[in-house]
């Protein structure tokens, strides 16, 4: 960056704000980092916050007083949070004055403009605008620059794929409301209707957002804004299908390929609102477009890879992901399924490999698959017959998700096979119970019968309890015969085994249940409690 | 304190600071201003008059309306409040303000004294029953016993949505209870303080002409129900249109307008009476060896008499002279600041703009239309008064556009 007398000024008016409050804007031609590396060696520390999804300025900003005085910070991505920055941030920007340390606000010349027209009072909370443009430069200092704005079509970037709570939407379809009564270009107008069809649709009102988006497809007609109606129209089609909206989803990401046929995307994202529909082949056709139009896009690769894997065609799925790894070696889920495909081609040792490298991505991977690969990979060494391996899998699942059922099920059947029967039997207890906690009673019931089959080689409370459980669920008397002739040596085990003979008898028991359910504290017996009572 | 070198001059000539307690007498410069006028009338009738306050973005107002309060301080007891620290500026409702207004006076008031019995017991079974319906529809919001409650509940409505929602859901068919309510407030507290109440809402001239038009054209009657002294600010152009300015003036006894300080007269002398006021505003601020004569006069005559851009002026020329290592303010860093400014200004205008400022520039009239008012609201047009009105171009973008 050229040292200009711009510069020059910054770099002294940070000095003299230094611990103060004080809002700059600067208007940037190049990366952030280029004007950090300006400022640090100044003996400034640079906090910088990058705009983008749910970050909020002045939630981070209000922490100032954790930073060292010398902080500056410096905040960036405006055009990402546009709407929020001209309506939320304009009318809370009063807590600037709190914040004592000189804040940058840093954007293109078009971002800058639009602080200046659109959000006037947070604008005339600027100490100064600084202009550290190439432009800037070959232009004298001190003539002035004397670009005036003009109505452009312009697309803000909304939030469609982000979680947002009811409070923070409901806050923004007010600032929105509110920016519909200060913004008088019918471009904007439009976006703003349709930031509040989003929101709307958020909230599953479907029909306001409805209406939202149609006043704002029918100002872009009137604006004769083909792009912005195509772009409306897979924005509508992209918040269904993250909503499960799917027949939904599926029309209007055809309305925008109505408009705009060579959208690859559109064509693989209705291909995954198909796949979600059953419509596998109609999916595949939809991949097979995209990549047809752009042949480097992994992510469709990918997507037909799972179609296929759904399909049962193995072969194919291995071929399509292994394309998408071609394309993007760090796409993590691409191991990871394909690591599932090999192991349903018995090719154990490849999906290891598959899974280890699924592992060694495991930040790219969505919540909660990375314990799923450790499980995964545990299932495939197992096949292996290599069960230490097995089990130390296992554990790293259940490490990372305590509640995992899978990985304790089955690191509960490699202990068996390597006759370890205590841990086996401990294991299978809590799989099953996890599984029956969150209602997947037959695979529960599956399980418990497996810990009851080793009532012969193991003599512990697991196994009776187990051979309870199992009994509350299948209502088999013969369980119960076993159960008389084994030695259950927990003294509320006893208790509800005789509580069950005698509810056979159709005794009344609800006293005894009552009083047992007021002791009992530990869940794995009250679950147990619990089961009783519904016999 | 008075600055002494540049990098305290930076510090002191704050835009954004209105003045008050210490500073306000340190600080206040006498100036062309209704306040006095409007101190005497508040002063001496028993009604309980309802102001509106006008004036442009940073001219001034709050450090008026400060100055305001210390003159009636003795004879009048004064609630004064930020809307923007109480309530959602971007969501604000007359029932909001009403609901606000009883909060703050009830929270003032019984610093001073205690209210009597009867009101207490009144207001009590009063708050419970909007209390109970508030609880009702938001489980475990925990507001608290008695019209403590209801302040509690004031202070909520600002950050959540959803309390905002089912509070006005609540208030709303029950605003003659509420108004009551407030009333009943002030004729005790007035007796037992032996003084009439003033409330000055500040801020409210920050809403968006829209909302504004909302709030005083379809609730005025609402807003005006208090029966004691009450001053509201409000957004300039919501007294540009003649039907609404009508209809809101009939709830209220007056609009008293803050004009900009008047460096320049209609033909474009410099007027020195105004220049000595800006004068002293500069120099009770900062030593006169830190700035030469020439560059204070050419801040004053670009400020266009909006105080706040004088004090960006001053405070950015200050940066650029110690950036350079001077000590003392030149013409030439002045007329750099300038510059800047210029530049901002022009960011923000369109072509269309352009045409309009010429025209004003020209015949120093106003036209019609929103892109008027909006540039009357990004003070690229300036107001001005002595009994005639008249209007101007921002001197900095004067150059531009001649």
């Amino acid at each position: 960056m050229i040292y200009t007398q711009q510069l020059k000024e910054l770099l002294n008016e940070l000095k003299l704000a230094e611990g103060k409050n004080c809002l700059l804007f600067v208007i940037l031609d190049k990366s952030q980092n280029d004007l950090i590396e300006i400022i640090e060696p100044r003996g400034f520390k640079v906090n910088r916050i990058y705009l983008e999804k749910e970050v909020n300025l002045l939630e981070l900003l209000i922490k100032w007083e954790e930073t060292p005085e010398n902080t500056v910070y410096l905040a960036h991505g405006l055009s990402n949070q546009f709407l929020w920055v001209l309506g939320y941030l304009n009318l809370h920007r009063d807590l600037f004055y709190d914040i004592k340390r000189p804040v940058i606000i840093s954007g293109s010349e078009y971002e800058i403009g639009e602080i200046a027209r659109y959000a006037p009072d947070l604008w005339r909370f600027r100490s100064r605008t600084y202009d550290l443009t190439e432009k800037k430069i070959r232009e004298k200092e001190e003539r002035f620059t004397m670009s005036l704005a003009e109505l452009e079509p312009m697309y803000y970037i909304l939030p469609i794929f982000e979680d947002e709570d009811e409070e923070k939407l409901k806050e923004r379809i007010k600032v929105d409301e509110y920016l519909l009564g200060t913004v008088r270009d019918d471009y904007k107008k439009a976006e703003l209707y349709m930031s509040l069809a989003i929101s709307y649709l958020k909230l599953d009102d479907f029909e306001r957002g409805k209406r939202s988006f149609e006043k704002s497809t029918e100002i872009k007609e009137k604006l004769s804004d083909k792009k912005g109606i195509s772009i409306n129209y897979k924005r509508v089609a992209d918040i269904f299908l993250w909503k499960g909206h799917l027949e939904e989803a599926v029309r209007f990401y055809s309305s925008v390929l109505e408009l705009n046929p060579n959208l690859a995307e559109a064509y693989s994202r209705r291909g995954a609102a198909y796949d979600e529909l059953n419509q596998h082949e109609r999916a595949i056709e939809d991949y097979n477009k995209a990549i047809e139009i752009n042949p480097n896009n992994a992510e469709a690769y990918y997507s037909r890879g799972v179609t296929y894997t759904d399909l049962n065609q193995y072969e194919r799925a291995v071929e399509d992901y292994n394309k998408a790894i071609e394309l993007n070696p760090i796409l993590a889920v691409a191991y990871y399924n394909r690591g599932f495909v090999y192991d349903k081609l018995n090719q154990y040792e490849r999906a290891i490999e598959d899974y280890d490298k699924a592992i060694e991505l495991r930040e790219h991977l969505p919540d909660d698959k990375d314990a799923q690969a450790y499980t995964n990979r545990g299932a495939a060494y197992a096949k292996l017959k290599q069960h230490e391996k097995a089990i130390q899998s296992y554990e790293k699942a259940i490490e990372l998700n305590p509640n995992l059922a899978e990985a304790y099920v089955n690191r509960g059947s490699s202990y068996s096979e390597i006759g370890r029967y205590e841990e086996a039997t401990r294991d299978l207890k809590k799989g099953g119970i996890l599984l029956l906690n969150s209602e997947r009673v037959e695979d529960s019931t599956e399980v418990f019968s497996t810990c009851f089959d080793f009532r012969d080689s193991v003599e512990s409370i697991d196994v009776a309890y187990c051979g309870l459980a199992l009994f509350f669920l299948r209502r088999d008397k013969k369980v119960l015969s076993e159960l008389k002739i084994m030695r259950i040596r927990d003294k509320i085990l006893i208790k509800i085994f005789e509580l069950a003979l005698r509810r056979l008898e159709n005794e009344d028991i609800s006293d005894e249940i009552i009083k047992l359910e007021e002791e009992e504290k530990r869940e794995d017996l009250r679950l147990l409690i619990r089961l009783l009572k519904e016999t | 304190m008075k600055a002494k070198a540049l990098p305290e001059v930076y510090d002191i000539f704050d835009p954004q600071e209105p003045l008050t307690g210490e500073k306000l007498r340190e600080y206040y410069v006498n100036r062309e201003s209704p306040v006095k006028r409007l101190s005497g009338i508040l002063k001496t009738t028993k009604k309980p008059l309802k102001y509106l306050f006008v004036g442009s973005r940073g001219n001034g107002k709050s450090t008026e309306l400060n100055k305001l309060s210390e003159l009636v301080k003795e004879e009048l007891f004064i609630v004064p409040f930020s809307i923007k620290d109480r309530l959602n500026l971007f969501d604000v409702e007359y029932a909001d303000i009403l609901l606000v207004i009883g909060a703050e006076i009830y929270d003032k008031v019984s610093e001073q004294i205690e209210l009597s019995k009867e009101l207490d017991e009144y207001l009590n079974s009063w708050s419970e029953t909007v209390v109970e319906r508030v609880d009702e529809k938001q489980k475990g919001i925990g507001l608290g016993a008695g019209f403590t409650a209801i302040v509690n509940l004031s202070g909520k409505i600002k950050t959540q949505v959803t309390t905002r929602e089912i509070t006005r859901d609540i208030i709303k068919p029950r605003m003659s209870d509420l108004i009551d309510a407030i009333n009943k407030i002030i004729v005790d507290a007035e007796e037992k303080l032996g003084k009439q109440l003033l409330i000055i809402i500040d801020d409210l001239d920050k809403v968006n002409l829209e909302k504004a038009e909302e709030l005083f054209y379809m609730h005025g009657a609402e807003l005006t129900q208090p029966i004691c002294k009450v001053i509201y600010t409000i957004p300039q152009p919501l007294l540009f249109s003649n039907k609404i300015r009508q209809i809101v003036l009939q709830y209220f006894d007056g609009h008293e307008v803050l004009g900009n300080i008047k460096v320049h007269d209609k033909n474009s002398n410099l007027n020195s009476e105004s220049c000595e006021v800006m004068k002293d505003v500069a120099l009770r601020r900062m030593s006169e060896d830190l700035i030469t004569e020439e560059a204070l006069v050419t801040a004053i005559e670009f400020s266009g008499g909006i105080l706040t851009e004088f004090m960006r002026i001053i405070k950015d020329a200050a940066n650029i002279a110690n950036t350079e290592g001077r000590e003392r303010i030149e013409n030439e860093d002045v007329e750099h600041a300038i510059t800047e400014i210029r530049n901002d200004y022009i960011r923000i205008l369109s072509k269309e703009d352009l045409e309009i400022l010429k025209g004003v520039s020209k015949t120093k009239e106003k036209t019609d239309g929103e892109s008027f008012q909006d540039l009357l609201f990004s003070l690229a047009i300036l107001e001005y008064s002595n009994g005639e009105i008249w209007y101007d171009i921002h001197p900095t973008i004067k150059r531009v556009i001649e």
